[in-house]
């Protein structure tokens, strides 16, 4: 049984392209938007830059979690990188529920930099998605 | 012998005397099964053997060719030529050092499998005449009706709830005892320097665990999405069973279905997940 300790919280690592998301986070912030401090963000140049490897060592290093947040298509800073995110996360969001993870742990998401609000949204939603499902603890590491 | 080997034995023997090929790759008689051979000598080339208890998974062995002027020949099938286009469509293998004596085929199995069962590949196989050869041996095949591919056990999978989904996996991978023979024998996994070897990072530890295991399994496999060929020699060389065709087959079925790419198995000029299109399907908004 999935028993959450009275204390649990959500961790959520949002991967964030430097370039949109991360300015969208950065957006929230300086807005003063208030959302879930469920989210750890790690910045990364591009939404391409995200490995499928990443998602899953993130969920062994326990993570509750995963976010990849870039650019809208067509908005890309490296013109294609997130096109070829999509593809590959399309795919990878079906593997991962083939081998049993709740799809809803794993999502992207398009933010953009002026879409700060946007960005606290999701974060919100996703968090109490996972709050519902529990901790996780498939793919995890037991050291851990 | 059967006359394909005594044509095979032949042209050979003849490549090899004329210098057309410094090797060839087949099979000659092993101690329990067909065994791989190199075969450098026209007058070896009375050991060689072909029969469809010959297992695949020759098509690595050109990796090793490639520093030297001149072509070797290897002895394939068709789901072996498309081994070897794989590789060439990697730029790992240059086309002009291999020569492929294709070989037509019916049906193959398992020279473990007692009871020769066909591989579950040849129900579905569109390529009997091998697509690509140098030199064809055997009859054209023409009266084996090829099926659409059967995903019944995934589809059987699919509908199992998330966790009885992972409890199969991990209890598929738990037997897993890295021996990597999977990956060495995949003509989609060439990469020359792999993930699983290099310490920095360390992607995969040396530690046996749940977690670790999903982490080699997860990434051998999507590492071969859509460039698997369907070869089914992971399979047969894993000496723990793992099913790991049901991931490599669910990955191609999603790229057909997802990315509109009707042959998922046949290596093509760009592979599905280095290219895009603008209207690919969006579910991330």
């Amino acid at each position: 049984m999935n028993v959450a300790p009275a204390d649990w919280e959500p961790r959520i690592i949002g991967f964030c392209c430097n370039w949109c998301s991360y300015a969208g986070a950065d957006l929230a912030g300086t807005s003063r938007m208030a959302y879930p401090p469920s989210v750890r963000i790690i910045r990364v140049p591009c939404s391409g830059r995200v490995n499928p490897q990443f998602i899953v060592r993130a969920f062994q290093r326990g993570a509750d979690g995963v976010l990849v947040a870039g650019c809208h298509p067509g908005d890309c800073h490296y013109t294609s990188g997130n096109y070829f995110t999509r593809r590959r996360f399309l795919l990878a969001r079906r593997f991962l529920e083939f081998l049993g993870i709740d799809p809803r742990r794993f999502q992207a998401r398009w933010i953009s930099g002026s879409e700060g609000q946007k960005f606290a949204e999701v974060i919100r939603e996703m968090t109490d998605q996972i709050r519902a499902l529990g901790p996780n603890r498939k793919m995890r590491d037991e050291a851990i | 012998m059967s006359a394909v080997e005594t044509q095979l034995r032949e042209a050979v023997s003849r490549l090899l005397a004329e210098g057309k090929v410094r090797a060839v790759y087949a099979h000659r008689a092993g101690w329990t099964r067909p065994a791989p051979a190199c075969f450098t000598r026209a007058e070896q080339a009375g050991e060689l053997i072909f029969n469809p208890g010959c297992p695949g998974g020759l098509a690595k062995y050109l990796l090793g060719e490639q520093q030297q002027e001149g072509a070797v020949g290897i002895v394939a099938r068709g789901c072996e030529v498309l081994a070897v286009q794989r590789l060439v469509r990697d730029r790992r293998v240059n086309r002009d050092r291999a020569f492929i004596i294709g070989v037509t085929c019916r049906e193959a199995y398992d020279p473990a499998d007692p009871e020769r069962r066909p591989y579950r590949k040849c129900q579905s196989c569109e390529v009997h005449t091998p697509p690509e050869y140098d030199l064809l041996i055997g009859e054209p095949v023409l009266d084996v009706p090829s099926q659409p591919d059967d995903y019944s056990d995934i589809d059987e999978l699919e509908r199992l709830g998330e966790d009885e989904r992972y409890e199969y996996w991990m209890r598929q991978f738990s037997r897993c005892i890295r021996c990597f023979a999977c990956r060495n024998v995949c003509p989609a996994c060439s990469c020359r320097e792999c993930c699983f070897d290099v310490a920095e990072p360390e992607w995969l530890s040396k530690e046996v665990s749940p977690s670790e295991q999903v982490m080699f399994h997860f990434t051998r496999a999507f590492h071969v999405a859509g460039r698997c060929v369907n070869c089914q020699e992971c399979e047969r060389v894993c000496p723990v069973g793992i099913p790991l065709m049901v991931l490599n087959r669910k990955l191609a079925r999603d790229v057909r279905q997802l990315f509109a790419i009707d042959k998922p198995f046949v290596p093509g000029e760009v592979e599905p997940l280095g290219a895009f299109r603008p209207d690919d399907p969006e579910e991330f908004m």
